[in-house]
C-alpha cells in the first residue's frame, strides 16, 4: 500500500498543476479549480484502492475523474457542456480587454491566456487546450474524452483556426 | 509521430507568433509552491487515512477494538471523578496549580499528570500530552520567578525538571517518527519548538525587570530552556530528513530559495554582532566556518536542483546561527559594559585587512542590503568575518 501512495504522491507532485490548469480553464474560478484539483486525486485514490478500476494510465484517469467532476459542476450549476463564456466572466467583474496601444501579449497574463482559448467554442475549445496548454498526445486526449484519435486531430485543427480567427478579430 | 500529430504540427508551424505565446503564457498557470506542498500534505494523510478507499464503514475489529478505548477511557474518567468528588478530589483539584516547593506538587507530577498521559490512547496524544508537561514546567519557572521565589536551593532542580520533561517529549515525538508517522511528529515537534522559544522570550522579560541576583539565576534558567530549544530543533532537523523523497520533491525552488535568503540574513546579524566583539576564540571560529561552507553547499544543492536538502542544511545553518548569535550577545553584554575600547581595537584591526582577495566563502552573498554609509565607515561584513576567518 505505501509503494502506491508513494505512486499517487509522485502523480500528484507531477500533476497536480496540469489537473488544477484543467480546472480553472473548465470553470474559471481559482479557488474551486484548487478543490476540483484535490477532489480528483482523492477520488481517484478512493477508486484505486477498493480496486474498482484498473489504471492502465493514472494521467488519463485524472482527467477523467476531473472532467466527471466539471460536468457535475455544470449540471449543478444548470448549464451544461461548455466552460463559463467571456460575457459569463465580464458579469463576474473578469476584463479581458486589449489595450490596442501595446502589443497585445503584453497585457495578458496567463489566466487571460487560458479565457482566451475558453472562447474557443466546444468541443474546439478543449481539444486546443488539452494539446497546447496541457501537451497532451492525441491517444491520451481520445482516452480522456471517448472520442477517437482522428476526431480528436480534427477538433484540433479547427480549433486552431477558430483561435486564428479571435486573435485576428481583437489585433484589427 | 503519427500523421494526425504531423498534420497539427504543421498547422502550429503556420500559427501567429503571438498565439504560440498565448499557450506558453497560459502554460505557466500553476499553484503557489505552499498550495501544492499543503495539497500534497493534505492527500498523503487521506491516503494513510483511507488505505482501503473506506471511509464511513469500520470493519468490525475496529469497532471492538475503539469499543475497547471507549471502555478504557470510561474507567479512567470514572476514577478521576471519584478523585474529584471522593475525600481525595480537592487534594487533586488543588494540586493542578501547584508549584514546585508547595506540598501538593508531587502530587500534580505523580497523580494528576500520570492520569492524564494514561488518558491518551495513541503515541499523537501521548507526544502533545508530554509537551504539554514540558511547557508546564517552563510555566511553573515564570510563576516562581514572578514571585522571586527561584534561588541557588532549587535553582538545579528546576533546570533537571526542564530537561527530564523536554527529553520526555522528544522521546514521545521520535515514537512518531518510528510509527511512520512523521507529518504528525513534524507539527508536534514544531509547536514544541515555537512554544520553547516564545517562553524563553517572557524569562528574558521577566529577568529584566528583577535585581542582579535573580537576573543571574533567571538567566541560567533561560539558558536551560535554550538548550531545550537546540535539542528540540535537532529532533526537528532528524524528522525533517527523514521526510520520504516524494515529499521532498515537492520542496520548491522558491522554498528553498527562501530558506537561504532567511539564513542570510541570520549570517547578517552575526556580522554585526562579530564587529562588536573583542574576544572572539577558535571554537567559535570554527563554528562560523562550518555555517559558511554549509550556506555554500546548500547554494551548490540548489544550483543542481536537490532543493529538499538543501532546506535541511539550511535549517541546520540556521539552529548553528541561532546558538552562535545566543553565545555572541553574552559576550557583548559584557564587553560593552567592561572593556568598549578593547571591542573597538580589535573590530579596527580588521579593517587593514579587508582587501580585494576573497575565499570561496564569500560566494555567499552576504552584502546585498549593507548601506553606503555602513561601508564607508566599517569594513563591510563578509569582509569582518573572513578576515576573521583568514
Amino acid at each position: 500500500m505505501e509503494k502506491a501512495q508513494n505512486t499517487f504522491l509522485e502523480a500528484y507532485n507531477n500533476y497536480s498543476d496540469p489537473i488544477f490548469r484543467f480546472c480553472l480553464f473548465k470553470l474559471s474560478d481559482r479557488e474551486m479549480a484548487k478543490d476540483f484539483m484535490q477532489e480528483t486525486f482523492t477520488k481517484t485514490w478512493m477508486l484505486v484502492a477498493k480496486k474498482k478500476v484498473e489504471v492502465k494510465s493514472l494521467k488519463a484517469v485524472l482527467y477523467k475523474i476531473a472532467g466527471n467532476l466539471v460536468i457535475d459542476e455544470y449540471r449543478r450549476r444548470g448549464r451544461r457542456g461548455a466552460p463559463a463564456s467571456l460575457d459569463v466572466l465580464h458579469d463576474d467583474g473578469f476584463d479581458v480587454s486589449i489595450d490596442e496601444s501595446g502589443s497585445m501579449m503584453d497585457q495578458i497574463d496567463g489566466k487571460k491566456a487560458v479565457e482566451m482559448i475558453a472562447e474557443i467554442k466546444e468541443p474546439y475549445g478543449e481539444a486546443v487546450f488539452l494539446r497546447y496548454i496541457q501537451g497532451l498526445e492525441l491517444d491520451e486526449m481520445a482516452r480522456i474524452t471517448g472520442a477517437s484519435e482522428n476526431t480528436m486531430s480534427v477538433r484540433v485543427h479547427r480549433g486552431i483556426s477558430i483561435l486564428k480567427e479571435i486573435f485576428e478579430n481583437k489585433q484589427k | 509521430m503519427n500523421k494526425n500529430n504531423q498534420n497539427i504540427q504543421i498547422e502550429v508551424n503556420e500559427i501567429h507568433e503571438d498565439i504560440h505565446e498565448l499557450f506558453g503564457t497560459a502554460k505557466e498557470i500553476s499553484l503557489t509552491p505552499e498550495e501544492k506542498r499543503q495539497g500534497a500534505i493534505d492527500f498523503h494523510n487521506f491516503m494513510k487515512e483511507n488505505p482501503n478507499g473506506e471511509t464511513s464503514i469500520l470493519s468490525p475489529y475496529v469497532i471492538s477494538a475503539f469499543r475497547f478505548v471507549k471502555q478504557r477511557q470510561v474507567v479512567m474518567v470514572a476514577l478521576v471523578l471519584f478523585l474529584i468528588l471522593g475525600g481525595a478530589g480537592g487534594t487533586v483539584l488543588a494540586a493542578k496549580s501547584s508549584l514546585p516547593g508547595d506540598l501538593l506538587y508531587t502530587i500534580k507530577i505523580n497523580v494528576n499528570e500520570k492520569l492524564e498521559m494514561a488518558l491518551a490512547v495513541d503515541t499523537e496524544s501521548q507526544a502533545r500530552v508530554a509537551v504539554k508537561h514540558a511547557i508546564e514546567r517552563i510555566e511553573e519557572v515564570e510563576k516562581l520567578a514572578m514571585e522571586d521565589k527561584i534561588d541557588e536551593s532549587n535553582q538545579e532542580s528546576i533546570k533537571e525538571s526542564l530537561a527530564l520533561q523536554s527529553k520526555k517529549a522528544s522521546e514521545n515525538i521520535l515514537k512518531l517518527k518510528v510509527e511512520g508517522n512523521i507529518d504528525a511528529a513534524i507539527g508536534i515537534s514544531s509547536d514544541f519548538e515555537n512554544s520553547l522559544s516564545n517562553h524563553k522570550k517572557n524569562l528574558e522579560d521577566i529577568a529584566q525587570s528583577k535585581k542582579a541576583g535573580g537576573k543571574t539565576l533567571l538567566t541560567k534558567t533561560r539558558e536551560s530552556i535554550h538548550d531545550n530549544l537546540l535539542a528540540s530543533a535537532k529532533v526537528r532537523l532528524v524528522l525533517e530528513s527523514n521526510l520520504s523523497s516524494s515529499s521532498q520533491i515537492l520542496i520548491s525552488k522558491k522554498a528553498a530559495t527562501n530558506e537561504l535568503n532567511s539564513s542570510q540574513k541570520k549570517l547578517k546579524n552575526i556580522e554585526v554582532l562579530v564587529k562588536k566583539s573583542y574576544d572572539i576564540d577558535e571554537e567559535t571560529k570554527n563554528d562560523l566556518r562550518v555555517i559558511l561552507n554549509t550556506v555554500t553547499e546548500s547554494e551548490e544543492k540548489i544550483n543542481v536542483g536537490a532543493y529538499g536538502n538543501a532546506v535541511v542544511l539550511l535549517q541546520d545553518v540556521k539552529l548553528n546561527t541561532n546558538r552562535l548569535e545566543e553565545k555572541f550577545k553574552k559576550t557583548n553584554t559584557y564587553t560593552a559594559k567592561t572593556k568598549p575600547s578593547e571591542a573597538t581595537a580589535v573590530m579596527n584591526t580588521f579593517t587593514p585587512e579587508v582587501n580585494s582577495t576573497t575565499t570561496a566563502t564569500t560566494s555567499v552573498n552576504i552584502t546585498n542590503s549593507s548601506t553606503a554609509t555602513e561601508s564607508a565607515s566599517v569594513p563591510s561584513e563578509p569582509a569582518v568575518i573572513n578576515s576573521l576567518l583568514r
